[in-house]
């Protein structure tokens, strides 16, 4: 027997069920660039910025980046990664460090982060589409002293404008809004297509 | 003292990369919508997505992706220069001078070299490849290269080249005016 014995062959894993639509990105696909890049908030110390929009049939993908000034700086994002990206309550209190997002829509509609467990469940196991817009953390990833965060938004955003509106209070980021006309995004979105793995 | 002493924190504000070496850290960029087939087969494709130009280069966003299977099992070498899997990408400027992203390869290894950064800067154009993603996509990949400087005048020419797709020497010419113009529209966010 070899010191280092080899795995077993692993068993085939099953397909996973497919995921609705308004809970992310359809798999296979490519959105259209939106092409917009937006400052939402600046501080002495941080930027919040929007981009990397890709729209698609049913919704909309967007990053959103926490830069900071200069890793130096004590206030460096990155160092408190996890927390920016998950809400922790202290005695009812949201931690100042968590990132708050959202947008809101012409006709009023809004979506943020602030999405309980079980509105989540709630949201993920219903068989109909929601009758407001899903607003879905995607992940993060981060480096120096940047963190990016990827969001799906559903449905594609219709009306006028829609705007970005955030706030974070660790970092003395007051709450900020900026709006786009959704021409931009509806414009893109014919552009999405299947990518050529998926059309075999 | 403790048995795991605390090393004293690093200060990263020791080095920074020279300005050729990365986009400005603070500017936004202006996004250019391209969402063109730079090269196209029936089992690969190459697309440039976007381009975001600041004040001294310009980004671009490419979309490599294949057919299941098309690259082999290690589709991360799609960003290491000595593998076929490799895809090449240069740009050239009017003047004739021209970068390619095999240019700074080491020769016995498979990352780019990050010793450049120190040296004085190129005598233009540079290409770098930024925030590789190094987590497995298994038919497609996002790239972001990142090209110093802005060209003074005529078009830029993009090159790509793909061999383990049979994808050959293929080329796109991009308004050079655009990028110019776009470039001058960049903010300071500080």
């Amino acid at each position: 027997m070899s010191f280092f014995e080899p795995n077993p062959p692993r068993e085939p894993v099953a397909q996973p069920a497919p995921v609705p639509e308004w809970l992310e990105e359809p798999r296979g696909w490519v959105g259209g660039v939106v092409g917009t890049r937006i400052a939402l908030a600046t501080t002495p110390d941080v930027a919040v910025l929007v981009h990397s929009l890709y729209a698609f049939p049913a919704g909309m993908s967007l990053t959103v980046e926490l830069r900071g000034r200069d890793e130096r700086a004590t206030r460096n994002p990155h160092r408190d990664f996890h927390k920016i990206l998950h809400a922790e309550y202290t005695e009812g209190e949201l931690s100042p460090v968590f990132f708050r997002f959202g947008i809101e829509l012409a006709d009023g509609g809004k979506a943020t982060n602030l999405v309980g467990a079980e509105e989540r469940r709630s949201i993920r196991d219903r068989d109909e589409p929601p009758n407001a817009p899903v607003l879905s953390q995607r992940g993060g990833s981060g480096s120096g002293s940047d963190v990016d965060i990827r969001y799906w938004l559903w449905p594609l955003p219709t009306g006028e404008r829609i705007s970005f509106v955030c706030e974070w209070p660790a970092f003395e980021v007051p709450i900020s809004r900026a709006d786009i006309h959704t021409t931009q995004i509806t414009e893109a979105a014919p552009r999405a297509r299947r990518l050529i793995a998926s059309m075999e | 003292m403790s048995y795991f002493e605390v090393p004293p924190e690093p200060d990263p504000g020791e080095w920074r990369p020279p300005e050729w070496f990365a986009a400005p850290h603070d500017e936004l960029g202006v996004e250019i919508v391209v969402d063109e087939p730079v090269a196209r087969t029936e089992t690969a494709a190459i697309t440039l997505r976007s381009i975001v130009a600041y004040s001294n280069g310009f980004e671009l966003s490419l979309l490599g992706e294949w057919a299941k299977d098309g690259l082999g099992p290690i589709e991360d070498h799609v960003v290491h220069p000595h593998s076929e899997q490799f895809l090449r990408i240069a740009v050239e400027y009017a003047d004739g001078r021209r970068a390619t992203n095999m240019d700074y390869a080491l020769p016995d290894d498979s990352d780019s070299d990050d010793d450049e950064s120190d040296e004085a800067p190129p005598d233009a154009p540079y290409i770098g490849q930024q925030h590789p993603q190094f987590f497995n996509r298994t038919t497609h990949r996002e790239l972001t290269y990142w090209v110093w400087s802005i060209p003074a005048g005529g078009d830029v020419t993009l090159i790509c080249e793909w061999p383990a797709v049979t994808i050959p020497v293929t080329r796109m010419s991009i308004d050079g005016d655009t990028i110019r113009e776009a470039s001058t529209r960049s903010r300071k966010l500080w």
